[in-house]
């Protein structure tokens, strides 16, 4: 009895071992390294199937993940398109030289604030920072009109951040920006201490907490807010836009780019040709994932005010670079 | 009467090894394998040096780095010791039961093994969303480790020398007294499961970032936020590797010298009676803390009612993946792990022991960092051949998990006594025939537990799974996680119970290993 | 024509030298038994004879072919040896009968060998049992079952009877070495229990200092022993101070004369328990005290004070008469005693 279980076990770890290992990936399709949320990109990446009956193998991961596999990867990495959830990470991956540089008719598509530097990058969707309150504990009265502040004493314990969230460090770059590094630092260290106790690994988990009454406010995309208020309509969390034209309202667009030593570059270039097209944005519109199109003649997503109407900042995520400094602001304030 | 001898590690062993066929090339395949599992660790210096000195001592020389080392180094002890106490407690336990009822029991216990830790993590966060910090932390990590000390716990209480505590009773000796002669039977073998406890914490990052709690591993993650590539991570990674290879210091001291007993089996009827009550009440609690917090999550999420923002992907191609790649690990791990054990049997066996604790180092690399060494080495040497294949994800947890197969086989390894292939060989057996006809079998229940350790581990990897899995493919846990990081906890909640149920097949096979009377020659601990 | 000869063997096991130049030979059929205390090398020495250790120097032959030594050396599965350790180590994983037929061949297996065997050790019927089924005795005979199996032209006993409750030692041990002398074959039993190897052994070798100190019939080494060490190792003995002189031999029990000539000076006399007569006192017999009393049943052992010797004699006698502590009784010596000089060496006879 026991040798036929052994034996059984045992061939049982072959079988497993040789037919996981008869799976390999086809080599004749386009490889997309996506940081994005899944939903949005399996929603594309369908569409352009259906319509160019190009194969697609989808990869999904952490942007930080991907990023510093790309960099290991170096010349003979097997990705083709890289999507990251925030132009920081694409930034990166420019500075190292590892982008090819795309068709200006394709760039012409997008508004100017998802042009990547030297043609390196298109956007795909675009959100805007806004505030998330507990509408129990706090007033629209008592909200902080601009980002600055939120380092004020009153929203001491209130204050909940996510430091390591990939949208948090370009509204630090903005900032730093606008108010230089010194301000910066102040800023931070007055924040820190505001949220003690209250610093959570992601913004869900930032939205969780209000709607359990154990913060008061945070801030972070507006696209997080409309999820969750999709899958729980807590009507306990709401959302506010900081006051037009402030620092806080920074755009954070998702970019996607080619890599210099794509093995498919044409289909590649044709990926990123239907991302920016009226029926890639139309996608990304309707997409149910509540991001804004970057494409101006797109429309807005159902339920979402126009983005106009935020004021958003002027802070262009091209120019925020690969947010190394903001990062090492963080990590001098040890919020990272 | 029964014979307790005490040996040193490594005492008398036969010189004949020498002129054996196995051993002109057993020390050397012992130590390539070993060198081939700590092969990470070669990247992880040419990484961390890569970059300049100065920013070396940027990165390593912060303020941040004393919090770090206080809250690393102050939750592996803690959890180590109390892990420690918690699985010695619960091999006491299960010792007191019946052997019918024990096997049933067994798999509840140990099944906390088959849960990621980020889930169980998960499970106390929505039971307590207060619950934060270095309290926590430890919790959450004693509660899914503690089967690491458990399991060999029991199986040293097992072949235990009962006679030598009935001598002591009659001498009147105190409870207490009794209960350091139980431990110092069991000693070797509750440091060694404490040893893999310390390291699977300095390796810990999902449980902690859920909860809040910084160590150095959750700061090798951020800086991968930070710089985008491995040079800051690695040069953290070294940081953790030095205290790996303290822990691992210090648990060969710790544990004593290896004795020979006589075991006498499971406990006799009459004296089981009147401690049972206690037994069952404190294995009940640890299971519904260590099993019923993570489930119970699990089913509430799942009744929570899912948002259906994701669409609902099948568990079943998953499944088979997580299973074949887990097996596939499960099978090269233990076939690699069987040299290493057997190189402790020759000559003082002091090789041996040295080329088996170097192999746990890799244990304190956090997967993600030995994926990316791997990345870059099918870079470097291989343009790129093989990368994202099943089989280089299968290396990789080889590698990563390849200390858990070298702890369980090597129980048994040591069963088997040299002696008993000489003897096989005065009966006429050629060494091989010796070796198959005779430890090969002796060495049966060590490898069914190192097969389903292995496979359970495998089961769970997350970090390394995202870097190397072939593009396309999925295995339970890269689901449940990219599902989880975006809130739709209800279409994770499937994911991880697949999780659980395929361990528990395992993890069963793991408890009938346990029910095998000792034999006569006694346990060698 | 031996079956198996030693010849200046030499090992070292780490530091130490365990076996010096140690040379011994065996005749066929016989019934070897090595007497040696702890840690004297009897183990090292089977492990050379069964080929799991090589020597460092001499050579070992066994049937007349060199199977260690002077470059040649024949593994152990080529031997032909049995070899039975201290505890028996039955392969656990396999039951009594897949152990006892172990080293034979599957096609080579005659039907109903096993038990054949099994009855031969006096274990009939225990074919299905496992190792940790059976009691210490049953799991010896097992192991001396499976060693005789394969026919061996030698069988190697270490140590077999010791984990054996004292009541079922004698008995299992006469049983399995008559089983051996029946069956003809030639035996070498480790020992440092000197009834058992005076008892049943033809030959007895003492292993002491690294070599064979005596070898010879059990008498031979009983009655005259080489050196006072040995005196005292293989059973006990009084060893009595006297001085010799011309022939003469004066000891505190009174004068003998030798057999051969000795040269003057002190000597050390070997005086057996047995030999010590015990009786009244007066008579010319030398007074005694008795200070303690073993009564055996059989037999009984005395502890004497006798003044002008400071350690006590120790007397053994039928108990035909009953003494008790505190007795003053006449002692005279009797029967061939031995003679060392008192550096140890040299040995000649008595008359007394």
């Amino acid at each position: 009895m026991r040798k036929c279980f052994v034996s059984l076990l045992i061939s049982g770890s072959a079988l497993g071992l040789l037919s996981g290992c008869a799976k390999t990936s086809p080599s004749a399709s386009l490889t997309v390294y996506s940081g994005q949320h899944p939903q949005l990109m399996a929603k594309l990446v369908a569409a352009f199937e259906a319509k160019t009956a190009i194969p697609v193998a989808l990869r999904s991961a952490s942007e930080q993940v991907l990023v510093s596999q790309v960099l290991a990867e170096a010349d003979h990495s097997p990705a083709d398109v890289v999507v990251t959830e925030n132009a920081p990470a694409m930034n990166a991956l420019a500075e190292h030289h590892l982008l090819a540089p795309l068709p200006a008719e394709q760039l012409a598509r997008v508004v100017k604030e998802a042009r990547g530097p030297s043609r390196q990058w298109l956007g795909v969707s675009r959100r805007v920072n806004v505030l998330v309150y507990d509408a129990r504990r706090l007033q629209p009265s008592q909200l902080p009109s601009s980002i600055e502040d939120l380092a004020e004493p009153r929203f001491k314990g209130l204050l909940g951040l996510a430091p390591g969230e990939s949208d948090f460090s370009p509204v630090v770059a903005a900032y730093e920006h606008v108010h230089g590094q010194a301000a910066t630092l102040t800023w931070l260290t007055a924040m820190k201490a505001n949220a003690a106790g209250h610093l959570l690994p992601d913004n869900e988990a930032l939205l969780s907490q209000i709607a359990l009454g154990q913060l008061g406010l945070a801030t972070m995309d507006q696209y997080y807010w409309y999820r969750f208020h999709h899958d729980t309509a807590h009507a306990r969390v709401k959302m506010a836009a900081f006051a037009p034209g402030g620092t806080g309202n920074v755009i954070g667009v998702s970019a996607a780019g080619i890599t210099r030593q794509a093995p498919h570059a044409k289909a590649a270039r044709a990926f990123l040709d239907f991302l920016s097209s009226a029926e890639g944005q139309r996608i990304v519109a309707n997409s149910g994932a509540f991001e804004y199109p970057t494409s101006p003649s797109a429309p807005t997503p159902k339920g979402l005010p126009p983005i106009s109407q935020y004021g958003p900042s002027s802070v262009s995520p091209a120019v925020m670079g690969s947010g190394r400094s903001a990062l090492n602001l963080l990590q001098a304030v040890q919020l990272l | 009467m029964s014979l307790v001898a005490l040996e040193r590690p490594g005492g008398k062993q036969s010189s004949s090894w020498r002129r054996s066929l196995k051993s002109r090339w057993l020390a050397p395949a012992a130590i390539a394998i070993a060198l081939g599992v700590l092969s990470p660790l070669l990247f992880l210096v040419l990484q961390a040096f890569s970059v300049g000195r100065s920013d070396l001592a940027a990165i390593l020389w912060r303020s941040l780095t004393a919090r770090l080392l206080i809250n690393t180094v102050g939750l592996v002890v803690a959890v180590s010791v109390s892990a420690a106490v918690l699985g010695s407690m619960v091999a006491i336990w299960l010792d007191r039961l019946s052997p019918r009822m024990a096997r049933f029991i067994l798999p509840l216990v140990v099944l906390p093994v088959a849960i990621p830790d980020f889930l169980v993590s998960y499970g106390w966060r929505t039971l307590f969303p207060a619950l934060h910090g270095f309290g926590a932390a430890c919790l959450v990590m004693v509660l899914a480790s503690f089967p690491l000390v458990g399991l060999p716990a029991f199986a040293a209480l097992r072949g235990m020398d009962r006679s030598a505590l009935e001598v002591a009773q009659s001498l009147g000796a105190s409870r207490w007294r009794r209960g350091v002669l139980i431990f110092a039977q069991i000693r070797s073998a509750v440091v060694g499961g404490s040893l893999l406890v310390a390291l699977v914490v300095l390796a810990e990052y999902g449980a902690f970032e859920i909860l809040g709690f910084q160590t150095f591993t959750t700061e090798i993650f951020t800086q991968f936020k930070v710089g985008f590539d491995a040079t800051g991570a690695c040069a953290l990674s070294l940081v953790v590797v030095l205290l790996s290879i303290l822990a691992v210091g210090i648990e060969l001291p710790l544990s004593g010298p290896r004795l020979h007993l006589r075991g006498s089996g499971p406990l006799k009827e009459g004296d089981r009676s009147r401690s049972q009550v206690g037994a069952f009440l404190g294995l009940g609690i640890t299971a519904a803390l260590g099993l019923g917090v993570p489930l119970g999550a699990i089913a509430y999420l799942m009744l929570a009612g899912p948002p259906a923002s994701l669409p609902s992907a099948s568990v079943f191609a998953p499944l088979w993946h997580s299973a074949s790649y887990a097996a596939g690990a499960a099978l090269i791990v233990t076939l690699a792990a069987l040299p290493v054990a057997l190189l402790t049997r020759r000559g003082s066996g002091r090789l041996g022991q040295i080329v088996e604790r170097f192999t746990f180092l890799v244990m304190a690399v956090p997967g993600l960092v030995v994926a990316l060494g791997f990345t870059w080495a099918t870079q470097r040497f291989g343009r790129g051949f093989g990368y994202q294949s099943a089989w280089l994800l299968i290396a990789a947890y080889s590698v990563i998990f390849f200390p858990l197969g070298l702890v369980s086989v090597r129980a048994s390894v040591a069963q088997s006594s040299y002696r008993f292939e000489e003897l096989a060989r005065s009966l006429g057996a050629s060494p091989s025939a010796a070796f198959r006809r005779v430890t090969l079998p002796m060495l049966v229940p060590g490898i069914l537990s190192a097969l389903s350790l292995v496979f359970l581990a495998a089961l769970t990897e997350l970090t390394a799974t995202l870097v190397l899995i072939p593009t396309g493919s999925s295995t339970l846990s890269s689901e449940f996680w990219t599902f989880e990081t975006n809130a739709s906890y209800g279409q994770a909640a499937p994911f991880a119970l697949a999780m659980v149920l395929l361990g528990a097949v395992p993890t069963v096979a793991l408890s009938r290993y346990f029910d095998r009377r000792p034999s006569r020659q006694g346990a060698d601990i | 024509m031996s079956v198996i000869k030693i010849e200046q063997v030499s090992k070292t096991r780490g530091n130490v030298q365990v076996l010096k130049e140690l040379s011994l030979s065996l005749e066929a059929g016989s019934l070897c038994a090595v007497l040696g205390s702890s840690g004297s090398g009897k183990t090292t020495l089977l492990r050379l004879i069964a080929g799991f250790d090589q020597v460092d120097h001499g050579s070992i032959s066994i049937g007349g072919t060199v199977v260690d030594g002077d470059g040649h050396f024949l593994p152990p599965e080529q031997r032909g040896i049995g070899y039975v350790p201290q505890d028996a180590a039955l392969f656990p994983h396999l039951n009594v009968a897949k152990n006892v037929s172990f080293g034979v061949a599957r096609g080579k297996l005659a039907k109903g060998r096993v038990g054949e065997l099994l009855e031969m050790v006096g274990l009939p019927g225990l074919e299905q049992r496992f190792a940790h089924q059976l009691s210490g005795g049953q799991a010896q005979r097992v192991a001396i079952a499976r060693a005789l199996a394969i026919d061996p032209v030698l069988v190697l006993l270490d140590e077999p009877f010791g984990a054996l409750d004292l009541g079922l030692r004698n008995s299992v041990r006469s049983d399995v070495l008559g089983l051996l002398r029946t069956q003809g074959v030639t035996t070498v039993l480790v020992t440092h229990d000197q009834d058992e190897a005076l008892s049943e052994a033809d030959k007895v070798a003492v292993l002491a200092g690294g070599s064979i100190a005596q070898f010879g019939a059990p008498e031979e080494v009983y009655a005259r022993p080489s050196a006072p060490s040995l005196a005292a190792f293989v059973g006990s003995a009084n060893l009595i101070k006297a001085s010799a002189r011309n022939s003469q031999v004066t000891t505190p029990l009174g004068n003998f004369s030798t057999v051969a000539e000795i040269t003057e000076g002190p000597v050390l006399v070997v005086v057996r328990p047995e030999q010590l007569l015990v009786g009244p006192e007066g008579n010319g017999a030398v007074s005694a005290t008795v200070k303690r009393r073993w009564y055996y049943g059989h037999d009984s052992v005395l502890e004497l004070e006798v003044p002008g010797i400071e350690t006590a004699l120790i007397a053994r006698l039928d108990t035909m008469r009953v003494f008790a502590h505190g007795d003053r009784v006449g002692l005279s010596l009797r029967g061939p005693l031995a003679i060392f000089a008192s550096d140890g060496s040299d040995i000649s006879g008595t008359e007394a």
